[in-house]
């Protein structure tokens, strides 16, 4: 699934309820392609931190692929890096 | 040096004025600002030097863009820029120092506006060129400090504001926040580990500990208008 453009407050809970509906429809490893994301506010790191839980509780994964230096940097910055994983 | 006197939307015209020879660079100098127009929809018709005077004209492209007079006490030249993308801007300001711009925006002071702020913010911290993930990251930085702000921000007046001001240093950009709100100091404020937050499925909290952990230095000062956060980050090629 591609990420892209702003992660921000605005548009955060859409983001949010899609990846939620994907898991109510079954999906359990999700992949998040990054290459178009632009920007990330910490809501957005928040929503990321929070799905990726729902994700795990019910025994699923979620992957961050092809985040910009900068932002994988953000999440490094606050030692995110081992609760959200970031290839 | 090059200053960007005034923009005047209704005329279609941007006079800059300069002190001493015109530099034969000058074109490259405000290149920067060239970009700005450009992403603000403006097209440029044509550029030279008139009257002793730097002037740029340009028209019109988007017709959503309404130009609205709205004068200040720094500057009643400034002329503010309404437009339905831009429904919380309320007037900018760009200087160049040396070629390097130097911006000043006004935004009103509400959590709506906010998303519009930050993506003009990094319209204008793309114009300084520097390697994308520094400005990336103090775009997200600026953009926790006016999220703050905002939401903790208690207004003085109903007409409350919010300046920033971005400059590029040596070595470095600078730049400042200030509100019309009533004390209220983020720097002291002590941010939560971002570990114990995502392990307990906390979606708030990050902000504080991204502006400190962005940028080098990092300053509260309360004064006649409200709050000042004033910053930096370092940036190398």
């Amino acid at each position: 699934m591609l990420l892209t453009g702003h992660l921000d407050a605005d548009a955060a809970p859409d983001a949010a309820d899609t990846l939620r509906s994907m898991l109510e429809h079954g999906c359990r490893d999700l992949e998040l392609d990054c290459t178009g994301l632009q920007f990330i506010s910490s809501t957005g790191i928040g929503t990321i931190v929070a799905v990726v839980g729902e994700y795990r509780d019910l025994g699923g994964e979620v992957v961050l692929r092809h985040l910009a230096p900068g932002i994988r940097e953000i999440f490094e910055s606050l030692d995110l890096l081992d609760y959200v994983t970031v290839l | 040096m090059i200053v960007l006197r005034h923009i005047d939307l209704l005329a279609g015209q941007a006079e800059f004025i300069h002190s001493g020879e015109i530099p034969a660079d000058w074109e490259e100098r405000i290149s920067g600002l060239v970009e700005v127009f450009r992403s603000l929809q403006l097209s440029e018709i044509s550029v030279g030097v008139l009257n002793g005077a730097l002037q740029r004209r340009f028209t019109l492209r988007n017709p959503e863009l309404v130009p609205r007079r709205k004068q200040d006490s720094e500057s009643a030249a400034t002329v503010a820029v309404q437009t339905e993308a831009a429904s919380h801007l309320l007037w900018h300001r760009w200087t160049l120092l040396d070629g390097c711009p130097i911006y000043d925006v006004r935004f009103l002071h509400a959590m709506d506006g906010l998303s519009e702020l930050s993506r003009y913010v990094g319209l204008l911290l793309a114009t300084y060129g520097h390697p994308k993930s520094h400005l990336t990251q103090l775009h997200i930085a600026v953009h926790e400090i006016c999220a703050n702000i905002i939401e903790h921000g208690q207004r003085i007046a109903d007409a409350g504001h919010l300046d920033v001001h971005l400059e590029l240093g040596e070595g470095e950009i600078r730049g400042w926040v200030q509100d019309t709100c009533k004390w209220f100091d983020p720097t002291m404020v002590q941010p939560a580990r971002s570990t114990q937050l995502a392990a307990s499925r906390l979606r708030r909290g990050y902000g504080i500990t991204l502006i400190q952990a962005l940028l080098d230095t990092l300053h509260h000062d309360f004064n006649s208008i409200g709050n000042r956060i004033t910053f930096s980050k370092g940036i190398s090629k």
